[in-house]
């Protein structure tokens, strides 16, 4: 079965005709040509695909496109403007918060969403947002680092 | 006004798909009311209803094939918590998070929103649903336990069109049957605690109540294995945790936790739980 679905990615409008079976994931891949999103579990455990969908961070691999028709999608692709990185990355490359960069564009987003929630999170609050998704190179500390520089920042940033 | 981006069809079977496990083609329905639902489930053969869909893409992906897929997400009224007299509701489509951040709920059962701030990872707990969590009712998921031990019943409609409360341990199973939400009794003050250390192992539940305390012990067992315990349980803790344990049925095969580890822990588990009912701690 064919659907129309309009979504709006990394803030371009877009009309596609997609099967009521395809996955986010494989849509923002194949048609898109949006590859930062990785998939590699399959099955919304590791992360790796993580986008962000109205600002909440979801596996596009476990997500039919029929869900979300009418929404506002954010890859990693979408967040530097004008080829100036945002914050979140410029603290990922400041701090070497990856090593093979296989699960980064999904931290990075989730990242994302936590600091747009909460520009001050705990260190309790980003271990558990951070938990959600695997890195298997880092340890994690180099990432911990990463977002609380991009949170120092911010605060910088809005206190100026 | 953005410019749009208007996408010629794919080809029916693109190349080089990076999702590595094919999903067959189905039909979708996106209902707008509980009983066009059902009546679009009466109407197909095959079919499923979706809520959050992550067990049922997953389940997709290993070749389960789907002739229609049911929608609910267009259905007013299904998401969230509210409080009906006596009785807090939960609506089938709420999601992990809104417990998880759900005031109202913490304010009626302490202990809830804590443990469900800890249930699955975030980015499931954004879509996933309460009600797909009950409906799918694997042995290691959470709410079966914890609708078990706080004597929650669910509102179905079945395949015929009457409505039905019926105990959440019933609900698993019957996929024609559609879950509207869980009602929690509240009239009485009640506090939920788990212990979910070493899930997806083991995880024991304890609901406590003035008029007594109901423990579920899940992950072990195909449903949640319940045990309605008396108030003074929690005064002789290890006894009791030790009984419960010897008495539990046997477990299921386990690749990762013999029945003979899972046992003992069910007593160190329920022990704790009794601990913390004793102290009033969280």
């Amino acid at each position: 079965m064919r659907l129309n679905v309009n979504v709006v990615v990394n803030g371009r409008s877009h009309a596609l005709e997609v099967g009521a079976h395809e996955t986010l994931s494989d849509v923002l891949r194949e048609r898109l040509g949006l590859t930062g999103c990785k998939v590699a579990c399959d099955q919304s455990v590791c992360g790796a695909c993580t986008i962000l969908v109205d600002g909440d961070p979801v596996s596009a691999c476990s997500t039919f496109m029929f869900k979300v028709d009418d929404s506002k999608i954010t890859t990693v692709e979408g967040l530097a403007a004008g080829g100036v990185l945002t914050r979140v990355q410029e603290a990922f490359l400041q701090d070497g918060a990856f090593q093979c960069g296989f699960c980064t564009s999904g931290m990075i987003l989730l990242v994302t969403a936590l600091l747009a929630r909460d520009p001050n999170p705990d260190d309790a609050t980003v271990q558990q947002w951070l938990s959600s998704n695997i890195c298997r190179c880092t340890g994690y500390n180099s990432i911990l680092a990463a977002v609380r520089r991009a949170s120092a920042g911010l605060r910088t940033e809005a206190a100026a | 006004m953005l410019a749009q981006a208007i996408h010629p069809p794919a080809p029916p079977h693109p190349i080089a798909m990076r999702s590595r496990k094919h999903i067959s083609p189905f039909n979708l329905v996106r209902a707008r009311t509980v009983d066009e639902a059902g009546q679009a489930m009466a109407a197909s053969r095959n079919a499923r209803y979706v809520a959050g869909g992550i067990d049922l893409i997953d389940l997709m992906k290993s070749g389960l094939e789907v002739g229609t897929i049911i929608s609910l997400d267009a259905i007013p009224g299904l998401r969230g918590i509210s409080l009906e007299g006596d009785r807090l509701f939960i609506g089938a489509l709420t999601t992990h998070a809104d417990i998880a951040e759900s005031e109202l709920l913490h304010r009626h059962v302490p202990g809830f929103r804590e443990i469900w701030a800890t249930v699955a990872n975030l980015r499931i707990r954004m879509v996933g649903t309460f009600g797909g969590n009950l409906i799918s009712a694997l042995p290691h998921y959470d709410a079966p336990a914890a609708c078990a031990a706080l004597g929650a019943v669910g509102r179905v409609r079945k395949a015929a069109g009457e409505y039905m409360d019926a105990p959440v341990t019933a609900l698993g199973g019957d996929k024609s049957a559609l879950l509207e939400g869980t009602f929690i009794d509240v009239h009485e003050p009640v506090r939920l605690l788990a212990d979910r250390s070493l899930h997806p192992v083991l995880s024991v539940y304890l609901a406590v109540r003035p008029t007594g305390m109901r423990a579920t012990i899940a992950c072990a067992f195909a449903r949640p294995h319940v045990i309605d315990l008396p108030l003074d349980a929690s005064l002789a803790q290890a006894d009791v945790a030790a009984e419960v344990a010897a008495s539990a049925p046997a477990m299921m095969e386990s690749s990762i936790a013999s029945a003979a580890y899972q046992r003992r822990m069910i007593a160190v588990l329920l022990k704790r739980l009794l601990k913390r009912a004793a102290e009033r701690q969280p």
